[in-house]
């Protein structure tokens, strides 16, 4: 049971969200720092109608965590420790991120556990941050390494661990409460999501999930990409973790976009891919 | 607590402020700023029609003013997105640009850029001829249409 959990908190970084069902015990942690990039010329604009344009890429050091405060309670957070942003015709502009800062109350525990996470999001990234054109001089582009507004995220998730299987799956359903930016109201964004883990050998395990994620209403108008006004679209996850030595294990994984249940919208599409390193802080090895 | 606070102390330490880099220098292109002598005479004109939900709209005038020097005009009702950075402003032979630099643009002119809405003049140097008969919004760091307009 406690290597479903890890594994499970490993997965939460690749998708930088609390998604299971699980809540850590009091004096239990988990810890991540992972680096996670992409780049793509294929964007979908707030119509879903795709466009190739300069090549966008981003790539961002992501901390993670989980820590038992009580029976019932857990901190966790997702820190978006730096982010590099750029067009192939623009300079990289770079700086920190926002915070996600949760408590996750156990609101079941047993054989189907039951988890509700609740949030700020405090807008701790550059909110504008303007990379210059490297062909014309007065050209530049806004690429924010944070959205500029605080958002309350919201996650409900079960999950259940097969008795007799190596296996568990898990299911979330999110809604991220979103408020303005430079007097315009964001859209809110829904999300859900189901995934499969499986322990095929004991260091190893291997993590399939599938989810979306949309915007309810008409997007705002006027508010530049980064920001996510009406992003919208559905992705696939596949992740391998492998615990090494102690309580540290490596993971990587690699995230594709689909458009099978929401269209794409506002995103562009490429290929995800994350490396990372967690350590498990287990309550047994607390000082008395 | 403690062990949960060192890595994001470290990580924003370590982090903090933010870097850029700039490996080329950009062609610096002068926008002449003067404004039309006595009164506009718009010759030709068009609506903007929005590209990819940038919410451009209002109108493109290009014309000339008492000393017959040729000005682009945008309206009062003048919009689009600004907030992603700057638009650029082409006249073009068609509703999207081609660029052919190899061969010095030639369907096209660059005319300057715009950051806000509302009216606008841009002196159109060297005089466009009637085959320019677009003015296109474009985001060039990305290379996105927002928006044009067909001069007729």
């Amino acid at each position: 049971m406690k290597l479903v959990v890890f594994l499970f908190a490993v997965f939460t970084v690749v998708t930088a969200q609390a998604q299971g069902g699980w809540t850590k015990s009091k004096g239990e942690g988990y810890y991540q720092i992972s680096y996670t990039g992409f780049a793509s010329d294929q964007y979908y604009n707030l119509d879903g109608e795709l466009l190739t344009t300069n090549e966008f890429a981003q790539s961002s050091v992501v901390v993670y965590g989980e820590y038992g405060l009580g029976s019932n309670i857990a901190l966790v957070t997702n820190f978006v420790g730096f982010r590099w942003n750029g067009f192939e015709s623009t300079e990289t502009v770079s700086g920190i991120g926002d915070l996600y800062l949760a408590i996750q109350y156990a609101l079941k525990k047993g054989k189907l556990p039951i988890s509700l996470t609740l949030g700020p999001e405090i807008p701790t990234g550059r909110s504008e941050l303007f990379a210059q054109s490297k062909t014309i001089s007065f050209e530049k582009i806004n690429l924010p390494t944070g959205d500029g507004e605080w958002n309350v995220r919201a996650f409900l998730a079960a999950s259940y661990p097969f008795q007799k299987l190596p296996i568990y799956i898990s299911s979330h359903v999110t809604w991220n409460f979103r408020t303005t930016y430079d007097n315009t109201k964001l859209s809110d964004q829904y999300g859900a999501g189901f995934e499969v883990g499986y322990n095929p050998i004991k260091p190893l395990w291997l993590i399939a999930k599938t989810g979306i994620l949309g915007s309810p209403g008409t997007p705002a108008s006027g508010v530049d990409f980064v920001r996510g006004e009406g992003t919208s679209f559905g992705s696939t996850d596949f992740v391998a973790s492998y615990k090494l030595w102690n309580n540290f294990s490596i993971m990587t994984g690699v995230r594709f976009f689909n458009d099978f249940i929401v269209q794409k919208a506002n995103m562009y599409d490429g290929t995800n891919y994350t490396f990372g390193i967690a350590y498990q802080l287990q309550k047994s090895e607390l000082p008395e | 607590m403690k062990k949960i606070l060192i890595p994001f102390v470290l990580l924003t330490f370590c982090f903090s402020g933010c870097s850029e880099d700039d490996d080329s220098t950009p062609q610096t292109i002068i926008v002449d700023s003067s404004m039309p002598s006595g009164t506009f005479t718009p010759n030709r004109m068009g609506t903007f029609v929005e590209q990819n939900g940038t919410g451009s709209a209002g109108m493109a005038e290009l014309g000339t003013d008492d000393q017959g020097t040729q000005f682009l005009r945008f309206s009062d009702s003048f919009t689009s997105n600004f907030a992603t950075g700057t638009i650029t402003v082409y006249l073009s032979e068609s509703d999207a640009l081609m660029f052919d630099p190899g061969n010095g643009n030639p369907t096209l002119q660059i005319v300057g850029p715009v950051t806000s809405g509302g009216e606008k003049f841009f002196r159109i140097n060297p005089s466009a001829g009637n085959e320019l008969d677009h003015v296109i919004l474009w985001c060039g760091s990305a290379a996105i249409p927002f928006g044009y307009a067909e001069l007729n």
